[in-house]
This record gives C-alpha cells, structure tokens and sequence, in this order.
C-alpha cells in the first residue's frame, strides 16, 4: 500500500471516534458572547458617564448643580442590522424530501462492497431525509456508526441551466455537485449528476424522492 | 440568538464544528482540546460575524484560525518539560489506527497541518497555504518531508509527490 492510501485511510478512520458535542458548544460560545456584549455596553455606559461628568467638572458647570440623570441601559436585545448575504430560495421551494437507498440501488452504481457494509448496514436500506431552505441543504440519514458523519450539510444554487449545484461544507469530494432535477406531483427526480461524485454520493443524491411536509 | 444574523451564525456552527473538531483532533490527539480549538475559532468568527459572513466561504476563515491555534498549542506542549508534557499525553491506542496517529504525532507542527489538511480534508496545497499563510512551494516541502518520514514510521511505500 503507498502511504497516500495508508494515510487517508487512517485519517479517516481515527476521525470516525470523535463525536463533537456540538449543540453545548454552541449555547457555550453564545453564553460567552452574550456576556462580552453586556461588558462592552456597561463600560460604553460607564465611560459615557465619566466622560459627562468630567466634562461638567473642568467647566464648573456642575457646581450647585443636581447629578444628571443616569442613561438609560442601552438595550442589548435590540436586532443587530441584517447581513445582506441572504441567500434567497430557487426553483425547488422550501421543502423536506425522503428517499430510501437500496442495496442492489448501491451495487448498480458501483459503490465498493466495504462501502455499502459501511454505509448501508446489514439490513440494506439505507433511509435519508433532505432539507431544502434558504438556499441550504441538510442531509440526513442513518448512515450507521462508524463513519464520522451522519449526513451532510452546505448550500445550493442554480445554473444558468437550471441545474442544482451543491456545494458541502463538511466533505470536499461530495461538493460542486450539479444535478439536473424535475418536480413531479410530490416526488422529486435527481435524474442525473455531472462529473463530479463518487458512486455513494451517486446513490445518496440520484433517484426519487417524496416529499415529506 | 433569533436575528437573521443569529440564525445564520448557528447554522454555520452547526455546519462547520463537527468537521472542524475532527480536523483538529487529527493534530492534537485530544478531543477535549479539539473542541476548545474549534469552540474558539467559531466564537472568533461570531466576534466578526458582519464582515465574515459576507466573505464566499465563512468556514474557511474559521478553518484558518482554528489550524494556527492548533500550530501554537502543539508548539507550546512542545516547548513544555518532560513531566508537564507527559501530564498531558493523549492516549492514542484505543484509535482505529494507533500507527498513523503515532506517526503523525512524531511530525513537526507545519507538517502535521500540512498533511491533515491534504489528506484529511482534501484541500489542494493552494489553499493549504492559505491556510497556514505560507507559500505553496512550501507546503510541497512539508508534504513531501512528511510523506517519507511517514513511509518510514508505517512501513510503506512512496509514490508521486503531490503537485
């Protein structure tokens, strides 16, 4: 074996054992966030304050005077100005679709045994569910326990054709995949992939699939 | 955070931390520490949420700052004495693959990235030097540096170099 395939073998598989906690990480990093905006606005209050009253005190103008009234509390919950970049909704609405991969779906697009044993499981169903919104996809599905991730997630647009193009944000070999689509009554046809895509991308994304809402 | 702009944000947390997590630990070999360094890239990127969210690729930004700290932390174990550093020695048996891990342990901080980021993340060496702000050429030397230090320690055999 040369060391390119060993490594990115062993990569892979020594990465399948971290399970991220990601949700308690999220509410820790907005807890932190929430407490520097609070500081940064006490000491902005507090500064503004300072600034007043030395100002009355070089001038003198607030002897005999009462203390001014205190500023109000700048409202921390007040919405911050919306980023521009929102990516808008294509030709395909907002919807959830589901499909269901089969073994023999798997074997007929080449995807290697040890993949479909990996990703398929022993009962050779393999259920996926994708979310379409925003001009965001989230795959999911149960793709079993030993590969590092249960699905994928990133952005669509639209070609010039039409097409779907979908770029992953957690797996670069499954990104920039482009897709010519057709709604029919509540299924969803993926009929075909371009260039890019390795056989289980082919299965996960080609095929029909129902709508779910 | 219910604004637009706090939903955007954890959407790209949700998207980008278990990936990130996962490169880091390849590094560092710890996943406690792991998190804390995507944990900490990702509350940076919230710090400048207004100006990186209007970047192409808001994770990439995220990905850059999470790969330096994750440089500097192995640096700063490195420069520990010996007992501090035993201290805090991540067990790495229990992995699937023990020898890589080991093997990629024993590289210097730039080419561990280095070779993370190629063969784990599949980023092309023009990115890579992005990445850890270097030049192309020499994110080549690293890799190629480190693919026969690691042929060595895994018993395996040499290819190509990577263009």
């Amino acid at each position: 074996m040369s060391v390119d395939e060993r490594l990115r073998a062993g990569l892979g598989r020594n990465a399948s054992v971290v399970v991220p906690a990601g949700e308690a990480r999220l509410v820790a990093v907005r807890r932190r966030h929430r407490r520097r905006i609070t500081a940064m606005t006490v000491g902005g209050v507090g500064a503004a304050a300072a600034t007043v009253v030395l100002g009355f005190t070089l001038v003198g103008g607030g002897a005999g005077r009462s203390a001014p009234e205190p500023l109000p509390p700048a409202d921390s919950s007040a919405p911050l100005p919306t980023v521009t970049q929102d990516p808008g909704t294509g030709p395909i609405p907002d919807s959830t679709w589901r499909k269901v991969v089969t073994l023999e779906q798997a074997q007929d697009l080449g995807v290697p045994s040890a993949r479909i044993v990996r990703d398929i499981g022993d009962d050779g169903r393999l259920p996926l569910e994708l979310r379409l919104e925003g001009g965001r996809f989230t795959l999911t599905g149960d793709f079993g326990g030993a590969v590092a991730q249960t699905g994928d997630i990133g952005k669509v647009t639209y070609d010039e054709a039409g097409r779907l193009v979908v770029e992953s944000l957690t797996c670069a070999a499954c990104s920039d995949l482009t897709l010519t689509w057709r709604i029919e009554d509540s299924r969803l046809e993926i009929t075909r992939m371009g260039a890019r895509g390795g056989p289980m991308t082919r299965a996960v994304w080609l095929g029909t699939w129902q709508r779910a809402d | 955070m219910g604004t637009p702009e706090g939903r955007e944000y954890d959407w790209y947390f949700r998207a980008c931390f278990p990936r990130l997590t996962r490169t880091v630990y390849l590094m560092v070999h710890d996943q406690t520490l792991a998190e804390d360094i995507a944990q900490e890239a990702l509350y940076r990127m919230l710090r400048h949420w207004r100006t990186v969210s209007a970047y192409d690729r808001p994770e990439a930004w995220a990905r850059r700052v999470a790969i330096r700290v994750a440089v500097r932390e192995i640096q700063r174990r490195a420069a520990r004495p010996g007992k501090e550093q035993l201290a805090h020695h991540a067990p790495i048996e229990h992995l699937p693959d023990p020898d890589v891990a080991s093997a990629v342990a024993e590289l210097a901080p730039m080419q561990r990235a280095a070779v993370v980021l190629f063969y784990w993340d599949d980023l092309p060496v023009r990115e890579i030097a992005e990445v850890l702000e270097v030049s192309e050429s020499t994110v080549k030397q690293h890799l190629h540096r480190a693919r026969h230090r690691l042929a060595v320690s895994l018993g395996e055999e040499v290819g190509e170099d990577v263009r």
